[in-house]
């Protein structure tokens, strides 16, 4: 039995049954027939580019423009490979150019994962919420830059999530930008909605989130907002606190 | 109960319940389009193979029925022991089920071969594949 002589059909059916980095690169390097068969739709309805992030120890690379480069390039190719017939996608560190070339590429997307993008910013944000109406879970925690304002024609990002994609079901939005009125558009425009994170999310009061986390099943929350101390501060204490807004919180 | 005859590549005959031969999408099809009468031959899949299948199916059968004594343990092992059969032999398993479409045993047999190869690198996967074609030849 010669590898040639497998079917494209059947190394389909075996490259299915791979992990994300032994499909993309193994396969592109085995030999022709393989090379072929990975570039075929059937491969590639999942897509799990995070795979990749497990194993590796290179974590200091990760916040390179290099790397976001290598990144972006195998999403691409993914996108391209799947013709359009992608249906879930879990990266890490992209741009937002990759992001928009996905929203314009694959609007049967229904579970993107686009978390520690620090590059992303409301474009591509406003591209997916625009073009992938059958998203059910949507992970973009730790993506600093989406914020309400860029969702401009919605006014704010929870109205845009809520308007644009109405089955909803799944939402992690650590450590983002999201006020208590998007919380409340999020609740009301997204009736599946089970699970939400939104941990380290800074901008919400504590009886929004206990409001919210009576209404979904699976809900992380951030931790509750300290009352600020009753004793009088002095105006420098001001500044010091104006200043010095925790980012992050974990 | 009916009776159905299948000929592999070699003409051997092989006689099986109707039922287990509908199990086979391939064969099912055959059977509707030309009926029972002539032999259903296949000369894509030679004796040894279409034994194999025929067994598998057949325990998948007994085990699936009710008053059924097989714990979920005993059929993976057998599973399990089913694919640990050389290269060769497991590539034409898979070219046998995907042609007979059985959707089970190409799902088993595929992911067997799947698993050979994950984590392996290249070099050595296609080292892999050219052994089986040596072993072939």
């Amino acid at each position: 039995m010669d590898r040639e002589e497998l079917p494209r059909e059947i190394l389909v059916h075996i490259l299915r049954r791979l992990g994300f980095e032994d499909r993309y690169a193994a396969a592109t390097l085995v030999c022709k027939a393989w090379r072929d068969a990975v570039t075929d739709p059937a491969c590639w309805d999942v897509a799990s580019v995070e795979e990749c992030f497990e194993r590796r120890l290179e974590v200091v690379l990760w916040s390179t423009d290099e790397f976001e480069e290598r990144i972006d390039a195998m999403v691409k190719n993914v996108v391209d490979w799947s013709r359009g017939g992608l249906r879930e996608l879990h990266a890490r560190h992209c741009s937002n150019a990759a992001l928009v070339y996905v929203a314009s590429k694959c609007p049967r997307l229904q579970s993107l994962s686009m978390r520690d993008s620090p590059n992303l910013t409301d474009v591509a944000g406003a591209a997916i919420a625009a073009a992938c109406p059958e998203l059910r879970e949507l992970d973009l925690s730790n993506t600093k830059c989406i914020s309400l304002e860029c969702f401009k024609p919605c006014k704010s990002l929870g109205a845009a999530f809520a308007s644009a994609m109405p089955g909803l079901e799944v939402l992690e939005f650590r450590n983002g930008a999201l006020s208590d009125a998007d919380l409340q558009s999020i609740l009301d425009g997204c009736s599946k909605i089970r699970h939400l994170d939104l941990r380290g999310c800074q901008g919400l009061s504590n009886a929004a989130v206990e409001a919210a986390s009576s209404i979904v099943p699976c809900f992380l929350k951030p931790l509750p907002r300290l009352d600020e101390p009753e004793f009088p501060r002095y105006g420098h204490w001001q500044l010091y606190s104006e200043r010095f807004q925790p980012e992050f919180q974990f | 109960m009916v009776k159905v005859t299948l000929k592999s590549a070699e003409g051997d005959v092989f006689e099986v319940d109707e039922e287990l031969a509908l199990e086979s999408l391939m064969v099912k099809n055959m059977i509707e389009d030309v009926g029972l009468d002539s032999a259903i031959s296949l000369p894509n899949v030679s004796s040894t193979i279409l034994a194999k299948v025929i067994e598998y199916i057949k325990f998948h059968m007994d085990a699936q029925k009710d008053g059924s004594k097989k714990t979920s343990e005993e059929i993976k092992a057998f599973d399990d022991d089913f694919v640990n059969v050389g290269i060769p032999t497991l590539f034409e398993m898979v070219l046998a089920s995907n042609y007979l479409n059985v959707k089970s045993l190409l799902s088993l047999t595929c992911n067997t071969v799947a698993n050979m190869i994950k984590t392996k690198p290249p070099a050595e996967v296609k080292e892999m594949f050219t052994s089986a074609k040596q072993a072939k030849a």
